[in-house]
């Protein structure tokens, strides 16, 4: 046997020992997890764009109105960042 | 019919263009027109924004809401779109990030976009079988050693030289701690083992395991070039938290000179 073969050998034994857990441990999921729906997914103004009350009144003349300033939370990591940064 | 396609070029360019006036495209006061037209733009943009902010949760709160906002609006016009769902609106969302002087000063961003396009995705990939430990156990060595796998359809390999991970977790709603350093490698499989998408962390052996697999190399090749990258890399651990993570297709029934009982599981 070369190395190999051993380490398939110890990896094809792993696997077999961890057969009928995990399946029976899916299929536990499976029946408790029905209809999850991704948080703000299915709501009136859905992202797919078949509803889009959400954008109803807004109007929009100029796009080029933005300022280029992030003011997230990137502002309170960034400080530990600035060094780092080789741009 | 050229008429027609005439009239919507003119219709999406004006659309598309900032500031850009309908012009005589519609009978009525002109000024009347504009303030509609401008409505119809309004609810573009904010599709378009609310399509991303479905998909990048974390990098609108990094940026803020009104950054994200122009960026959106950003993206979509330099962006053409290929295809109708706006769902995969944000597909190329990445790429874009690497060549957007506006974030150059975040340069994790556009891997932080590929991470949460990752999780986007694995969300609504096609519920396609996973490859199961039965499946690989009953292959025996020779089987293993000469098996080409492929990453199942809602997983993604993920490596950066920032800390992705502890950005995105800093934001979820348990509130980790801020990463102290960001300039901390990542390496992350995303996948969806049952019903909802997870991050788990690869060593740096499993990444490249993984990663020769994607590229279609036996799992032998793969597992060994997980020993090259990394000494510690051991197999009979990483496989099975592979396959524990639902990281690979159920094998086809094409492999050569095997015979594999899966269609039955598949369709069990």
């Amino acid at each position: 046997m070369t190395k190999r073969d051993l380490l398939l050998a110890a990896t094809l034994a792993a696997v077999a020992t961890m057969g009928g857990n995990l399946a029976q441990a899916a299929q536990d999921g499976k029946d408790k997890c029905y209809g999850i729906a991704k948080a703000g997914a299915n709501d009136c103004a859905n992202a797919t764009g078949t509803h889009s009350c959400a954008g109803q009144a807004k109007t929009d003349n100029d796009g080029n109105d933005w300022k280029y300033v992030a003011k997230g939370t990137c502002e309170e990591m960034g400080g530990k960042l600035t060094a780092a940064a080789k741009k | 019919m050229a008429e027609l396609q005439q009239l919507q070029a003119r219709f999406a360019a004006a659309l598309l263009a900032p500031g850009g006036d309908p012009g005589r495209l519609f009978r009525g006061a002109p000024d009347l027109m504009a303030r509609r037209f401008a409505l119809y733009r309004g609810n573009l943009t904010a599709n378009w924004e609310r399509a991303l902010a479905n998909a990048y949760p974390v990098i609108r709160a990094l940026v803020g809401e009104a950054f994200f906002r122009a960026l959106a609006r950003e993206y979509g016009r330099a962006v053409p779109l290929t295809e109708g769902d706006l769902n995969r609106f944000g597909q190329l969302l990445a790429g874009f990030l690497d060549h957007f002087p506006p974030v150059a000063d975040y340069p994790w961003l556009p891997d932080l976009a590929r991470l949460e396009w990752g999780l986007h995705q694995a969300h609504d990939a096609p519920d396609t079988p996973h490859l199961t430990p039965q499946t690989l156990a009953a292959l025996g060595i020779a089987g293993l050693d000469g098996l080409r796998l492929a990453l199942h359809g809602a997983c993604t390999l993920v490596e950066s030289p920032w800390d992705v991970l502890g950005i995105r977790q800093a934001h979820a709603p348990s509130g980790a701690p801020w990463p102290e350093d960001l300039a901390h490698t990542s390496r992350i499989l995303v996948c969806r083992p049952r019903w909802r998408a997870e991050v788990m962390p690869l060593t740096a052996g499993e990444l490249a395991a993984l990663r020769a697999i994607d590229r279609g190399e036996t799992l032998g090749e793969a597992l060994e070039q997980g020993g090259d990258a990394d000494p510690d890399f051991d197999p009979t651990q990483a496989v099975p938290r592979w396959l524990g993570a639902g990281a690979f297709a159920s094998v086809p029934n094409s492999q050569p000179n095997r015979e594999i009982p899966h269609e039955r599981d598949a369709a069990s």
